[in-house]
């Protein structure tokens, strides 16, 4: 079980003055329980490359394929059950909300698959508890007057009720609060490891992707440059400086201690490891 | 931009069209609508569609473009056409079932469709080789005797130019909002009152993004001191060229010609 793009272009605007080259030539496959982190300077297709895997768009070239199915050729309630199968959370989400009660609002999806009753409650339930939405609290109140962390989880878990295989996230960290953050990747972390989920997430800030993600594929201008995992991203950190994308402050030091320490390892991830290797590299002087 | 509407956009360019004043050509536009909607006969509509045809030429937009602006009319058009085939009585020429097809009928049919592609391919003209601030200005400036008498002139160009502005914003806001409850499962086939819940979906964030989009533009017009037209200047203001009177004077001509040779 996998989604794999194979040789996947896209173009916006096609035939128009205007037209836009958003991807060439991506070649990738999501493994299911894979945490893949996605990085990339704005304009660089991170975006699209979310849309075309599960088929809400369709390639111009190539094509992608999720569970070996196609779905630019199928169609129907065939393609709701396919896009069911991964959950698409779109950038700042809390703004597609538009039910009067959280309950209504998580339940959209469901409810277009056909739950009713007892199921329905339990998959609410269900997706608000994962994202630590207590359901007594929350279910009946207006999702207009919740925060905007809040808002944040209640319209991801609208996605999570669909019970999705994989789940995919368009800068799901954006505007919140460190505080936020936090606890949003450590639900995405839970939903992997206790729900066996996919999870692919774009974010610009590398802190969030070399922290959680197992791969990471960097792009840039709409082609993978690199694809691997955090540790081999962080041995080129340098190169990802000049893309723009910052390095986590703690990495960056080690790049600058490297001048001095020309054996120290710049792959270390978290601020434990980082700082075990600098002591590492001071005892051997 | 990135979409594939091409309604109401404005395509930079240095062809000739682009080049003239506003106001020109406003009043090229508006007259040769009205031209287009008064003509009877085979002659005034070959003589419009000349006129138009020299110009939608000169401002060197790709027909393509017209033609991708104005494909969700079609059904319009078309329903009006079949509407004036099949209702307007007149000498019979063939019958099927119920429906009997008259001469007349196929001719105001004709005429019609002829009237509406016109003035959508006028209007698109018109914005695609006018920028929304000169387009604004030039209706300002036309409209500024009649602040005499109470009209504002300068608010309603103002309207018209954040109507314009923000039309591909909220094209591009609404495909994001469908593609988001799309991927909800949300179905736009099937029961009518189905698809009735599934457009609530989309219409409330809509409206509710409209509505903070609005407050945020006051806002922020707010805290750069905009007070309303008295007293504005430009930083670049329009000024009339001989080129610009020598299109008013041609469609003058040619609407003038129209109508006293009653084609």
């Amino acid at each position: 079980m996998s989604i794999r793009l194979s040789k996947v272009g896209f173009q916006y605007a096609r035939g128009l003055p205007w037209e836009n080259t958003a991807l060439k030539n991506i070649d990738l496959e999501i493994k299911s329980n894979e945490m893949l982190g996605i990085i990339g300077p704005t304009g660089s297709g991170k975006t699209t490359l979310l849309q075309l895997m599960n088929g809400i768009r369709h390639p111009s070239e190539g094509r992608v394929l999720i569970n070996n199915q196609d779905p630019a050729k199928t169609k129907g309630r065939e393609i709701t059950r396919l896009r069911q199968k991964v959950g698409l959370v779109f950038q700042s989400p809390e703004d597609q909300l538009f039910a009067n009660s959280v309950f209504d609002d998580i339940a959209f999806g469901p409810r277009n698959l056909g739950f009713t009753g007892p199921d329905l409650e339990e998959r609410v339930r269900w997706a608000m508890e994962a994202l630590d939405l207590s359901f007594e609290d929350f279910s009946q109140r207006r999702p207009q007057n919740l925060s905007g962390g809040q808002k944040r989880r209640v319209a991801i878990a609208g996605i999570l009720a669909l019970k999705p295989e994989y789940l995919i996230l368009d800068e799901p960290t954006a505007g919140l609060d460190p505080e936020g953050r936090k606890g949003l990747l450590a639900l995405l972390r839970k939903l992997r490891e206790e729900q066996g989920m996919g999870v692919v997430m774009v974010s610009h800030r590398l802190q969030d992707i070399i922290s959680n993600c197992d791969r990471i594929v960097v792009l840039v201008g709409g082609e993978i440059l690199k694809v691997g995992t955090p540790r081999e991203i962080l041995q080129d950190g340098e190169e990802l400086g000049v893309l723009g994308l910052a390095l986590p402050t703690v990495n960056k030091v080690l790049h600058e201690l490297k001048q001095v320490y020309p054996h120290l390892d710049v792959t270390p991830v978290g601020v434990a490891a980082i700082a075990e290797e600098i002591d590492q590299a001071l005892r051997n002087q | 931009m990135m979409n594939s509407f091409t309604f109401g956009q404005y395509i930079p360019g240095e062809s000739f069209v682009h080049s003239l004043d506003p106001r020109a050509k406003l009043y090229l536009v508006v007259v040769t609508m009205a031209a287009v909607l008064g003509v009877k006969t085979l002659t005034g509509v070959i003589v419009t569609a000349l006129f138009t045809g020299i110009f939608i030429l000169s401002a060197r937009v790709p027909l393509m473009i017209y033609w991708r602006g104005m494909r969700p009319l079609i059904i319009v058009v078309a329903i009006t056409a079949a509407f004036q085939v099949f209702l307007i009585p007149g000498e019979v020429v063939f019958r099927w079932w119920i429906f009997s097809v008259s001469d007349t009928g196929i001719q105001m049919g004709a005429l019609m469709t002829y009237r509406l592609v016109m003035v959508f391919i006028l209007a698109e003209m018109l914005t695609f080789t006018t920028s929304p601030l000169q387009l604004a200005d030039g209706l300002e400036r036309t409209l500024r005797p009649l602040s005499k008498i109470g009209v504002p002139a300068h608010e309603l160009s103002m309207i018209m130019t954040i109507a314009l502005r923000f039309i591909p914003v909220f094209f591009e806001e609404g495909e994001k909002i469908i593609m988001a409850q799309i991927s909800r499962g949300a179905d736009f086939r099937g029961g009518w009152i189905k698809s009735l819940r599934n457009l609530v979906s989309i219409i409330v964030p809509l409206f509710m993004r409209a509505l903070g989009r609005a407050d945020e533009l006051a806002l922020a017009m707010e805290s750069r001191c905009y007070t309303g037209g008295e007293g504005r200047t430009r930083l670049h203001e329009i000024a009339m060229s001989p080129a610009d009177y020598a299109v008013i004077a041609v469609t003058t001509g040619m609407v003038l010609a129209i109508i006293l040779s009653g084609v």
